[in-house]
């Protein structure tokens, strides 16, 4: 083979090898077969054959934030059998369809590895994130901003980001400034609004998106005094499907 | 076992070292896997972590070799050029006395740095999370000027480009099950491909049956200055490379040879040959040592061999670990090179008496079987996929180090934040790994063996084809390929089939598994380390873990009661044989355990037994009332923290609101304190805080 021959061949051929692997990473879906992938157990954990291996965690959400990586860190501990773990989200998951949130009860599918000494499950895919937990119904914007509520923690909607203003702490934190406004209410009656704020470590990049598209969400919030005035401090962001 | 360990390690440091396209990598891959089973054979965790290290750093000494002697662009292909140049003026013996020269700097400048900040404190750990911040302008601007001066900048850029996709494929890819956490995953291949076969193909198909000259004369004099500047400049950019993310050796090799251009040349060329091989063989070797290091430095893994040793010492790396660490790595390298040295003028002999091109296609049969009877056909699409890259800067002579594109286009696309977008916009987040058994240790010999033989079947398969018999035979003039080329590849395909059959003949079976998880009725090991009254190091099958005892809190360290359970704990305890059982992970991350002396005593018991400890209230656990009996047996006899009466007042004075929740009057107050007194979870703020311990620094303790 002459050298221009070789070049465009190894050219060609490692351009279709790359297009054949990207297809073959999308041929696969999720599976019905990872519903028997056993429990995560300590003794799993412990037992170095099981490294990479599959399994499935319920547990109990101690912890939610996200990194400045963007990486989400769901610390989990089922008290059953008393193992406590992290469940890694890293961005090359993709967006979740629910971010769990502390106090929740998650189910994780996925990849038993250690960091830094800690056990951690780093999920198979983003709908291998599952909050199990039963959601009660969601509060109207209107009686979710109110004073009397501060220092619950509330799911609110439906309703839009009206505006999104990201600001810089004195810390040099990204946080992002909300306007949130309900749907529009019946002749005569007055759109309910609201500020609020969503912290750094609370908001996923996807959560952010979602905000700005304008769609219809549902927050989960902590209402809070600020300036005497009541205020969202939002802690998840979940389209209303 | 320790020692013979080592120098099994160095030895198959010399293996990989002088079979071109084998990595460290590859090895330590294998044995991690391996090493799951390696119960019966009645080793500890402080033998696998001694293969591991003298593998790594002999490795470095001798992978040179094949590149000087036979001009086969390895993934150190940076040295091959002035290497092979000296080799090819016969002065394969100075090349040989530089590289070991060189290695030996590195190897010193590692241990030397390491010690230095094990003296004097880690500051390389504060300044890399100073770094951490401006991580993507780092590797955004070492990756544009290493494609900027590169003499093709637009095939430079494609291969760092295409190898960026291909790691950002292979990083993500489900075709491989258990990911990155599995010990042989996706890298397995994709590095096999990319720095391996690859560069087998292209060195098959050039250097045709060229041998190397026979090595003339007597070796040169070296000069300080020939050796020491270089062999420093290398040592330090080894320091560099191997505690950033992406950057590998060959990027800092080009560099320095572009801080050297810089600069002005200086000297005669084979004066620049020289210092060029000192430096590039001092970087390879310290970078091997600062990639294992990074571990206890910044607290990542850098390397192959550092994911192996994270995952031998459990996460837990202490300064004393890293002390052993470097002892190993010393030893392995002064064995390494004493045996270079005194091997070295033969090698040029012994590459001449094998067959190269047989070589070659034997260790890419090799590869290629164990890809596929380890990770099965998603393993093969990933080795292809990688040759073809591979091969890009081969014939469009660019760079290899353009190659670290793998690395760098992911980690950069990591620090930028923007990579949730990126597989938004692709539509690659929904996608699940298929559901494979893990790897079994069965699987694994039975691959390597296939997988050896499938090499020495090609090799010699390939020397009687270029010796003409089996070529007369069977090479009918219409067949489009050879008759020796179609029975290789058939007898290649056979073996990749067996082996992919076998290694895969077990299926997954989530009883089994369950049934098999960890070590449900008793591991054997031995207490290394006690840490406090309830917390131990314990060493077993080749790996360490720090094991809380379940259901029992002693007093923290830093009152007297605290001090006095771990001087108990250590003078009974410290260096017995024992059972444990993991039945639990805390939020530390420490495995909660069941341990038992070898005498039946339960130690989890007998702590609480001796006063030294309470029974754990905070959950419920089977023995909960069992330990709740014997502490009041304790209470009762007053050992222990019941014997001891508070502390005088004066010495309260300082904490009075904490001490109200100070029931042991250790002066610290645990979580079980905390709960009992309805105070948890603590945050920062809180009287109590300063008194507790946050393990995560998230200011909330007891969460």
């Amino acid at each position: 083979m002459t050298g221009r021959a070789a070049r465009s061949v190894t050219l060609f051929s490692s351009l279709a090898a790359l297009a054949v692997l990207f297809a073959a990473n999308a041929r696969y879906v999720y599976s019905d077969a990872l519903q028997q992938l056993p429990w995560l157990t300590a003794g799993h954990i412990a037992d170095p054959r099981f490294a990479g291996s599959s399994f499935r965690f319920d547990g109990l959400a101690t912890g939610v934030s996200t990194l400045r990586s963007g990486m989400l860190l769901i610390r989990l501990r089922n008290a059953e059998e008393d193992v406590n773990l992290d469940a890694a989200v890293f961005p090359s998951v993709g967006c979740l369809p629910v971010k769990p949130a502390r106090g929740e009860t998650v189910r994780v599918t996925g990849n038993l590895g250690m960091y830094q000494g800690r056990p951690q499950l780093k999920p198979l895919s983003a709908v291998h994130v599952e909050v199990i937990s039963p959601a009660g119904p969601a509060t109207p914007l209107a009686d979710a901003a109110s004073a009397e509520r501060a220092g619950e923690t509330l799911r609110v909607g439906p309703l839009t980001a009206a505006a999104v203003e990201p600001f810089t702490s004195r810390r040099g934190l990204e946080h992002v400034r909300l306007t949130l406004v309900a749907p529009r209410p019946a002749e005569g009656r007055t759109r309910a609004t609201a500020q609020g704020v969503m912290f750094q470590g609370d908001r996923t990049d996807c959560e952010l998106n979602l905000l700005r598209s304008g769609a219809p969400v549902e927050v989960t919030a902590e209402i809070d005094l600020y300036e005497e005035r009541p205020s969202l401090v939002v802690k998840r962001v979940v389209a209303i499907r | 076992m320790t020692a013979i360990a080592a120098l099994l390690g160095a030895l198959s440091g010399v293996l990989t070292g002088l079979v071109p396209g084998i990595h460290v990598n590859t090895v330590t891959a294998l044995v991690l896997a391996a090493s799951a089973g390696c119960a019966a054979l009645g080793l500890d965790y402080a033998t696998l972590l001694a293969f591991v290290c003298a593998l790594a750093i002999s490795h470095t000494f001798f992978d040179v070799v094949p590149g000087l002697f036979l001009g086969v662009p390895g993934d150190e292909t940076f040295a091959l050029l002035p290497g092979h140049r000296l080799v090819r003026k016969g002065q394969g013996q100075d090349a040989l006395r530089l590289s070991i020269a060189g290695s030996a700097i590195g190897l010193g400048i590692g241990l030397v740095v390491v010690l230095a900040l094990l003296a004097l404190g880690n500051v390389i750990g504060a300044a890399e999370q100073l770094l951490r911040s401006w991580m993507f302008v780092v590797l955004a601007g070492v990756s544009a000027i290493l494609i900027a001066t590169d003499s093709r900048k637009l095939w430079s850029l494609f291969t760092f480009l295409a190898s960026g996709v291909l790691g950002l494929a292979v990083f993500a890819s489900p075709l491989v099950a258990g990911g990155s956490d599995a010990a042989v995953n996706a890298l397995f291949p994709a590095l096999a491909g990319l720095f391996g076969i690859a560069g087998l193909l292209f060195a098959i198909g050039t250097t045709g049956d060229s041998a190397p000259p026979p090595v003339t004369g007597e070796p040169a004099r070296m000069t300080t200055r020939q050796v020491a500047w270089p062999g420093v400049r290398g040592g330090l950019a080894g320091l560099l490379v191997g505690l950033l993310p992406g950057l590998g050796a060959a990027n800092a090799a080009t560099l320095l040879l572009l801080v050297e251009q810089w600069r002005g040349r200086r000297g005669t060329d084979d004066e620049q040959d020289r210092a060029y091989l000192v430096t590039t063989s001092s970087l390879n070797t310290a970078e091997a040592l600062f990639a294992i290091a990074a571990l206890y430095l910044i607290g990542r893994s850098r390397s192959g061999a550092s994911i192996a040793v994270e995952q031998i010492l459990g996460g837990n790396i202490a300064a004393t670990d890293l002390l052993w660490i470097a002892v190993f790595m010393t030893v392995a390298g002064v064995a390494a090179s004493v045996l270079l040295w005194c091997l070295g003028r033969r090698f040029a002999a012994w590459f001449r008496a094998v067959d190269q091109t047989g070589l070659n296609w034997g260790v890419i049969a090799f590869l290629t079987v164990l890809t596929g009877g380890l990770l099965g056909l998603g393993g093969l699409a990933i080795l292809v996929a990688a040759t073809a890259v591979g091969l890009v800067p081969l014939h469009f002579g660019v760079r290899r180090a353009q190659l670290m594109g793998f690395f760098l286009v992911p980690a950069m696309l990591f620090y930028s934040g923007y990579q949730g977008q990126l597989v938004d916009w692709l539509s690659i987040g929904q996608r699940t790994a298929p559901l494979l058994p893990s790897i079994t240790i069965g699987g694994i010999v039975l691959a390597t063996v296939f997988a050896l033989g499938a090499g020495t079947a090609m090799y010699l398969l390939a020397g009687a084809a270029r010796a003409g018999r089996l070529w007369r035979r069977l090479r009918p003039a219409q067949w489009p390929l050879s008759g020796a080329g179609i029975l290789a590849a058939g007898l290649v395909g056979a073996f990749v089939l067996v082996a992919a059959l076998l290694g895969r003949a077990y299926p997954p079976d989530p009883e089994r598994s369950r049934a098999a998880g960890g070590p449900p009725s008793g591991a054997a090991g031995r207490i290394t380390r006690v840490i406090d009254g309830d917390t131990f190091e314990i060493a077993t099958v080749c790996r360490r873990y720090r094991v809380r005892l379940k259901g029992v809190d002693a007093p923290e360290l830093g009152g007297r009661a605290g001090d006095d359970a771990r001087q108990w704990a250590a003078a009974r305890l410290a260096g017995r044989a024992v059972t444990w059982s993991a039945v639990g992970v805390d939020t530390y991350g420490r495995f909660l355990g069941d341990v038992h002396l070898e005498d039946g005593t339960f130690v989890n018991a007998e702590v609480i037994r001796q006063g030294h400890a309470r029974a754990n209230t905070a959950f419920p656990f089977e023995n909960l009332e069992l330990f709740q009996g014997i502490e009041q047996e304790a209470r009762s006899a007053e050992r222990g923290i019941w014997g001891r009466r508070p502390p005088a007042a004066p010495q309260r004075s300082p904490v009075p609101a904490a001490l109200e929740w100070d029931d042991d009057g250790n002066g610290r107050i645990s979580c079980a304190e905390a709960r009992a007194h309805g105070i948890a979870p603590v945050r920062r703020g809180h009287p109590a805080y300063p008194y507790m311990r946050d393990g995560d620094g998230d200011g909330v303790v007891c969460e």
